[in-house]
């Protein structure tokens, strides 16, 4: 096997054994089970009977001629009309408390159109709204079943498209789907906290090996290429399970919970592509800050100056998140298009502004094509550096030296 | 299982790998060996080689370049010229995978179980997870660290991770071994052990170059010597012809009467119970010497022309280049 390989092989089991990571690992899903059963009880007590509305109006649009009756369900009324602008204006005038637009393609997609007043969040302000209307729905299907498609719609009535409009009636500004943010944000947080895990978990290790005085044995069957690049592989795969379980427990929780609780915002998750647009920042992202890491466990004689020194590649790191609230409010902005080009804080403010929908595919692809670029140059450095100076013990090289070695490869 | 039979079991009959070392090729081969630091030539043009079978002490004092020209033999350091053969031909990586290196400064995995240490270095020695795991045990076995497999190595003393690791080197029965001061630190009974393998894996046909500051394990184990100073090769040769070549300066005298205080030709002279030592200046010979006692009638019980240490050869060599 290539000696790459087995030094991937050795990393990930060695990775995979850490109590550090292992802990690490299971206590997200178990944070976001804890959060999401917090909100589901903060929820279940507090919609007791004296919080329930003794009536509530809703109004409706239909485009796919499927309603046919039941003006009344319960404390519900179903108001019809005759098109969206009229509907919107009974939205703005308050005289619904949310209308539903069911569109010509509900029977083969089952969408439906929500307008809400602006200032409803998550969807918890309408979720009675919601799941009156499906019920309202599936209640008029079930009056014509005939086919397939109606079937369906009974068994899953509405996928939610909100619209939120201002008091003239207007699509408000700033409308964003809140459940695709807080995917991104969350993905994007997780990102780049498993990538400066997992690289400080290679740069730990290095400087074991130089501690531990392993290095040299290593290096006598292993060349410092082999070496770098079977530790890039075999602690990238140990981040990918770690964000993959993350991911996959968020996203599996998501479901679970909405198949109890109608108004969890799962319905807005990404789709294909953005997800993988989101790997591949990760990926580059990864090489990126683990190329940088590696540099830094080569150069660098204990784990307390790595340590210290790592500061200088995790505060750009986390920089988009100290801009957050600036970067929501102008995603589009001059700071957020620079930091997307740059590759310290490329990968995270990427999913920011991915996530705040401001990014076109050209300028994906062209933050992608840099931070390639910037991989290229980390690893070529970090090469230069990994072969020099992995036997250097006691001493870190000058400042100079090691400017001198990353530009000509030589002590 | 005593030690010395698990060795006999282990070592078995010579390897016919050994054989095929190309004709008449070292099995290690440095030629010309060059290296600078910051401008500053640490190794100057060694060359050495070592045949299979054969075991090749290397000596210097500290900063002579001893561990620097290891290491570019091996393959760690590239050299600034000169070329490092194994084999009978250049280095590879497949040529590397049969050399078994135990460093100076060495030490291994702490939070691992050797078992799992074992393994991992044999897999990077091109064996597989099987053969490794199986020869992990044999090694450990070999060097009476069986009942201590599945302890991590941060449980052992300093003396047991250095058989562990001494037991890592030769885990993929290479043809060539380097040994980098393999002995410090080891307790007299764990030197022992560790020498009868090194003797062991020379009887079984590898090549063996080992640094140490010891002389006396140079004279116990080498069948060639080699002595690095100021980067270069100052010394090379047979210990026992060495010592001959260095002979004919010390006078070695036993007598019930005694010496005169000044003897002609004679320098330093020392004075125990048994004998008196006394160093020939040059130009002076032992028969004069010998003369001069017999017509001062003195009576001489022995008279010996002493065959001088390796050390003392070593100190003589390096305060003789300062």
């Amino acid at each position: 096997m290539n000696k790459a390989l087995i030094v991937a092989r050795h990393e990930l089991t060695t990775m995979l054994s850490r109590t550090g990571f292992l802990v690490m690992t299971a206590l997200v899903p178990i944070a976001m089970l804890l959060l999401v059963g917090g909100i589901g009880a903060y929820v279940f007590f507090t919609s007791g009977e004296d919080d329930a509305p003794e009536s509530r109006t809703v109004g409706y649009v239909d485009t796919a001629d499927i309603i046919t009756g039941y003006e009344q369900l319960g404390i519900t009324t179903f108001r019809p009309y005759a098109n969206e602008t009229v509907a919107r204006s009974a939205v703005a005038a308050g005289d619904v408390d949310a209308a539903y637009v069911i569109l010509p393609t509900y029977l083969q997609t089952g969408t439906v159109r929500e307008i809400t007043q602006s200032g409803g969040g998550l969807g918890l302000q309408t979720g009675g709204s919601r799941s009156a209307f499906r019920d309202f729905l599936r209640a008029n299907l079930v009056a014509d079943l005939g086919d397939d498609n109606r079937a369906g719609r009974v068994i899953a009535p509405a996928f939610f498209v909100t619209v939120e409009i201002d008091a003239g009636g207007q699509t408000a500004e700033d409308s964003f789907d809140p459940a695709t943010l807080i995917f991104f944000m969350a993905m994007a947080f997780a990102i780049i906290f498993s990538i400066l895990t997992i690289t400080g978990y290679l740069l730990q290790g290095l400087n074991e090996e130089k501690e531990n005085r392993v290095m040299e044995i290593l290096l006598s069957t292993v060349s410092p290429d082999q070496l770098m690049l079977g530790k890039l592989l075999g602690l990238g795969v140990a981040g990918m399970i770690q964000i993959g379980v993350w991911m996959g427990s968020a996203v599996g929780l998501l479901f679970g919970a909405s198949i109890f609780v109608d108004d969890i915002p799962v319905l807005g998750l990404p789709s294909l592509p953005l997800i993988l647009v989101a790997f591949a920042y990760f990926l580059l992202g990864y090489a990126f800050f683990a190329a940088l890491m590696a540099a830094l466990g080569a150069v660098t004689t204990s784990q307390r100056e790595s340590q210290q020194l790592t500061v200088i590649v995790i505060l750009p790191a986390v920089a988009p998140f100290w801009f957050s609230f600036s970067i929501i409010d102008d995603a589009g902005g001059l700071l957020p298009q620079i930091m997307t080009y740059i590759p310290f804080t490329a990968p995270t403010m990427s999913l920011a502004r991915l996530a705040l929908d401001a990014m076109g595919p050209l300028e994906i692809a062209a933050s992608l094509i840099a931070l390639t670029f910037s991989v290229f140059v980390a690893v070529k450095l970090a090469q230069r550096l990994f072969r020099s100076y992995l036997l250097v013990y006691g001493h870190r090289p000058p400042l100079v030296q090691l400017l001198k070695t990353a530009v000509t490869g030589r002590l | 299982m005593g030690a010395a039979h698990i060795l006999t079991v282990m070592v078995g009959v010579r390897d016919s790998r050994f054989d095929s070392v190309s004709a008449g090729a070292p099995a290690l081969e440095a030629r010309q060996l060059r290296k600078q630091f910051g401008g500053r030539d640490v190794v100057n043009g060694v060359s050495l080689h070592v045949n299979s079978g054969e075991v090749v002490g290397l000596v210097g004092p500290n900063g002579a370049g001893k561990t620097t020209t290891i290491r570019m033999m091996l393959g760690i350091l590239a050299p600034d010229e000169g070329e490092a053969r194994a084999l009978g031909g250049p280095l590879t990586a497949e040529t590397q995978e049969r050399i078994g290196y135990l460093p100076e400064e060495r030490g291994l995995y702490e939070g691992l179980k050797l078992t799992v240490v074992l393994s991992y270095l044999g897999q990077l020695k091109g064996l597989s997870r099987r053969e490794s795991a199986i020869r992990a045990e044999e090694m450990l076995n070999a060097v009476g660290m069986l009942e201590h497999a599945h302890k991590k190595v941060r449980e052992l003393s300093r003396g047991m991770t250095q058989l562990v690791q001494f037991g890592a080197t030769l885990l993929h029965r290479p043809d060539i071994l380097v040994l980098d001061e393999p002995f410090s630190g080891l307790d007299p009974v764990n030197s022992r052990r560790m020498k009868e393998l090194v003797l062991q894996e020379k009887q079984r046909g590898a090549a063996i170059i080992f640094s140490t500051h010891q002389m006396t394990d140079v004279e116990e184990l080498s069948d060639r010597v080699l002595m690095i100073d100021g980067g270069e090769v100052a010394l090379e040769g047979v210990p026992s012809e060495l010592r001959r070549r260095y002979r004919g300066d010390t006078i070695r005298v036993e007598s019930p009467d005694e010496l005169p205080k000044s003897i002609s030709g004679v320098g330093d002279i020392e004075r125990s119970a048994e004998a008196v030592t006394m160093r020939l200046l040059e130009g002076a010979t032992a028969e004069q010497v010998l003369k001069e006692l017999l017509d001062a009638g003195v009576r001489i019980e022995r008279f010996e022309v002493a065959l001088p240490t390796l050390e003392e050869i070593f100190i003589r060599e390096v305060l003789g280049r300062e």
